[in-house]
């Protein structure tokens, strides 16, 4: 009974491409036939048949609100219903495709297609598709239109000196905001479709003469590696394209900025847009770009070098200051100044948990309260705020539960994981941040040693795209360091910087 | 070890110098100061350690001199290749092998000893030990080019404690407790037997001078330079070190308490008080840097030891295995001494044994490598043109 059950759930699954009746023929009817057995299942796809002079038949497949009706009837249809010249015999295919390609479709884009795969892919992203009655190639007509995000700001990298625009969900904006930036004709973008199924356009970015060829050879090659059926967000091919699986650290950088991306492409690296999703991907990365952000450039070399200085303290809070807590409170009190240590230990008195209890349950209620304040709408996202900052803390000081400093600890550390300029280098901190607790509970300063040890050797031997982690700390490149915890003046910096390697490596030529 | 990835790996002559200097100072300047103390009895030492820095510079520049006839290949690759000599690349292999893995333990004691001290009185040294031995069997999996890149990370944090240590004690340093300046025992100052230990490192230029690169990966060409003069003058930077770290300890502590003191240089940073009000002693953030240090003298010799081996003896098996029972072999001998005098003894034999194998390796490499130039001039070593190996 169940296998017959089974085997009738079963009935309706996918039909292989051989199950498709494909006729390509000039016969209208069976070219209809076709067409219907394979997309004709879905109601949103529109059907229009109409007579091109009154006299052949045709007929129109669009995609209900993907395409442009009005558009497409006044730049197709309309043309076609009053194309009163001599029509063209009925099998002279070529005068006939030619006669509406050049004098009937004009300001619409569109191009012929023989076989019935490159129909289809055209039709299901969005194109119309035109047969008629007596030809047997397709003409698919590209009058998309459909609804999109405006180029708001994007919410994840906040800037308050610089563009305000930002990638949305549309590869062809996407491109286009990029294009707008850099003129030159060496910047190359070239698509592709990714994924088995969802055939989802991408757009490869680079700047030739400046990338190094081989970089973008090995993006080409790993994004062609990439077979699944869909990638629904870059993240996806984020994780399928890169260096090492198991590392915390990204060895790709997303942005929703138009002006990090060419930012990126202007200093040799390459970008892949991803349709249906406003985040790009650029690559190489190396650690130092995780504390970058556009603003060190657009804002005077002082101010520059003095957050970036900040975000480098920032990190090294996010990551050690609840750790080095533990160690000090609990392996060497000795260390801590002694009225320091007095009032530490003054008002850790009722507290009934050691010191990593403590300090591991505040931070994950402090991760707790983020995930929900993410999660949540905006308005009671601030009530969140609230519930958190004053219940939890407060009340929790209160009930003996945590020490003051504690809270201090805790929140100092949400800050500063917080400040640095985009969230997904955060998180590896914040991960970062909790072995680090364990080990420091463990062994106290030497474990905090230890996990440092642990992850400088990770980091040692990382790649991204043939680039050292860690360079331009190690292997060497003093040129870089112009730009790394000191953003030197811009006149300063006239070569490009040297990982990733470029083909051109002259920025700007100032004489004095 | 990812051989694979290695092979290509290409570093500057700076880079190498740098190893060079982490890699020997390591334990040792944590007791350096008092292992002149004893053998001198005044702080007349100065002149023995530009004395052994002389020595050093004239071993760095032999190892290189010997390194120009092999171009691409250490002297190990130089004796596998060859039928007949095979048998001298397997025993200083074993030679090697032997020397590294005692250096390693007398480091990993040491360590495991201060951090008990200091750090963790609680924990028992073993521990401390077996959990070092963990990162650096790990260092070792991530090949040359991991290796090296650690040392280059871990450099700053050497100049900057040794800057703080150096730089917050000059209120303290007291010029008087340095006299004489030079003492009557001239001659006794070049008695450098018990000080070889601690400027053992060169010995690295056998191993990955054939990585140095002067020209960029790439291929633009750097400005001229020639690579032995940042080799030495990476001995220049090592010697002026220890000596900062012996006059200020003796100026500070008097050579009295320094002869003493089981880790001189440990006691230095306990004088710095100018940090009161932030941090009460400064000696256990010292520690924690020079664990750092520590740590990567052990992961090089490690690194080497196993990888010599392992390319000599079974260059089919898995090198990690290598590197793993050396570690388990360093935790016995480690711990076979009772005490940490009885293991700073130690120290002084392998000073001698380390100092003797280098030798007879760079004796041998000089007659053999000479001899077969004649014979077969040279007709194996590929020479890639472009790339030129000046050192």
């Amino acid at each position: 009974m169940f296998k017959k059950l089974f085997k009738k759930l079963n009935e309706d699954n996918v039909r292989s491409s051989d199950e498709y009746d494909i006729v390509v023929s000039d016969n209208l009817d069976e070219t209809k036939k076709t067409l219907d057995s394979i997309i004709g299942e879905s109601d949103d796809v529109v059907v229009k048949e109409f007579k091109i002079a009154k006299k052949r038949r045709a007929i129109v497949y669009t995609i209900d609100g993907l395409t442009n009706m009005y558009s497409l009837e006044q730049g197709v249809i309309r043309p076609l219903m009053n194309f009163n010249d001599d029509l063209p015999k009925e099998k002279d295919d070529k005068r006939f495709i030619e006669k509406v390609m050049q004098e009937t479709i004009l300001f619409t884009e569109a191009e012929t297609a023989d076989n019935i795969d490159d129909a289809i892919l055209g039709f299901m992203s969005g194109q119309a598709l035109l047969a008629v009655d007596g030809v047997s190639t397709f003409f698919i007509i590209d009058a998309r239109e459909f609804e999109q995000r405006g180029l708001n700001e994007p919410p994840s990298e906040v800037l308050v000196r610089g563009p305000r625009d930002g990638f949305n969900e549309v590869l062809h904006t996407n491109v286009m905001l990029v294009r707008r930036r850099v003129r030159d004709p060496n910047f190359v973008c070239q698509f592709g479709q990714i994924g088995r199924r969802s055939k989802r356009d991408f757009a490869l970015m680079y700047i030739k003469g400046i990338v190094d060829p081989k970089l973008v050879d090995e993006m080409r090659y790993r994004l062609s590696c990439v077979d699944t059926d869909d990638t629904e967000e870059s993240g996806n091919i984020e994780q399928l394209v890169e260096d090492n699986v198991l590392s915390p650290f990204p060895q790709v950088l997303r942005t929703e900025r138009p002006d990090k991306t060419v930012s990126s492409l202007m200093n040799g690296g390459v970008a892949v847009s991803l349709d249906g999703t406003p985040f790009a991907l650029l690559a190489p990365v190396t650690l130092q770009f995780l504390f970058k952000s556009p603003e060190d450039n657009y804002d005077r070399w002082q101010i520059g070098t003095l957050v970036r200085l900040l975000r480098y303290v920032a990190a090294f809070i996010a990551m050690f200051l609840p750790a080095i807590y533990i160690a000090m409170v609990s392996y060497h009190p000795g260390m801590i100044p002694t009225l320091l240590a007095v009032s530490i230990a003054g008002t850790r008195e009722g507290v009934p948990f050691p010191s990593f209890i403590e300090a591991f349950a505040m931070e994950f209620t402090l991760e707790l309260l983020r995930e929900a304040g993410v999660r949540l709408p905006q308005p009671i996202g601030q009530t969140i705020g609230i519930v958190g900052g004053l219940v939890i803390g407060d009340a929790a000081v209160r009930a003996g539960i945590v020490s003051p400093i504690m809270i201090i600890v805790v929140a100092l550390t949400a800050i500063s994981s917080f400040s640095l300029p985009s969230y997904n280098v955060s998180i590896t901190f914040r991960m970062l941040r909790f072995a680090l607790m364990i080990s420091a509970a463990g062994f106290g300063l030497y474990g905090i040693v230890i996990g440092f040890i642990f992850m400088t050797i990770h980091l040692s031997s990382l790649k991204s795209f043939g680039n050292y982690y860690m360079s331009p700390f190690a292997p060497i490149r003093i040129r870089d360091w112009a730009d790394l915890f000191f953003r030197s003046p811009l006149s300063g910096q006239k070569k490009r910087p040297q990982v990733p390697n470029t083909f051109d490596d002259t920025k700007s030529n100032w004489t004095k | 070890m990812k051989t694979q990835s290695s092979d290509h790996y290409t570093m500057s002559p700076f880079e190498l110098s740098i190893t060079h200097i982490s890699f020997t100072i390591g334990a040792g300047i944590l007791t350096l100061p008092r292992a002149l103390v004893s053998s001198l009895e005044s702080s007349f030492g100065w002149v023995s350690i530009l004395f052994c820095g002389l020595i050093m510079a004239i071993f760095v520049s032999l190892i290189v001199k010997l390194q120009r006839r092999l171009t691409k290949e250490t002297i190990f690759d130089y004796f596998s290749r060859s039928h007949h000599l095979k048998w001298l690349g397997k025993l200083f292999s074993v030679l090697f092998f032997l020397y590294f893995l005692a250096f390693f333990a007398i480091e990993g004691r040491i360590l495991a000893n201060v951090v008990h001290i200091y750090l963790l009185d609680q924990t028992p040294s073993e521990v401390i030990f077996l959990i070092m031995l963990l990162a650096t069997t790990y260092a070792c999996s991530k090949g040359v080019e991991g290796i090296v890149h650690i040392s280059l990370i871990y450099f700053p944090f050497v100049l900057l404690v040794l800057g703080i240590v150096v730089l917050m004690n000059v209120g303290n340093l007291n010029i008087n407790e340095l006299r004489p300046f030079v003492a009557t025992e001239v001659i006794r100052a070049f008695d450098a037997r018990n000080l070889i230990y601690f400027f053992l490192g060169f010995e690295i230029f056998f191993f990955w001078l054939k990585y140095v690169n002067p020209i960029e990966p790439t291929g633009k060409k750097q400005k001229k330079h020639k690579p032995l003069v940042t080799y030495l003058l990476g001995v220049v930077g090592i010697v002026i070190l220890y000596a900062l770290v012996v006059v200020f300890s003796f100026g500070v502590l008097t050579v009295e308490a320094t002869k003493i003191l089981p880790f001189p240089t440990i006691e230095l940073s306990k004088e710095v008080e100018v940090l009161e009000g932030l941090i009460e002693r400064l000696e256990p953030l010292v520690i924690v840097m020079w664990i750092m240090t520590i740590f990567n003298t052990m992961a090089i010799l490690q690194f080497i030891a196993s990888n010599t081996f392992h390319a000599q003896w079974f260059k089919k098996g898995n090198a990690n295995i290598v590197a793993f029972t050396f570690g388990l072999l360093s935790f016995f001998i480690a711990f076979s001494p009772d005490s940490i005098p009885e293991s700073l003894q130690m120290s002084d034999w392998i000073g001698y044994g380390g100092f003797s194998v280098t030798i007879l390796l760079l004796i041998v490499g000089f007659i053999v490598v000479k001899k077969s130039n004649k014979t077969k001039s040279g007709a194996a070593i590929e020479q890639q043109p472009g790339r030129e190996m000046d050192g």
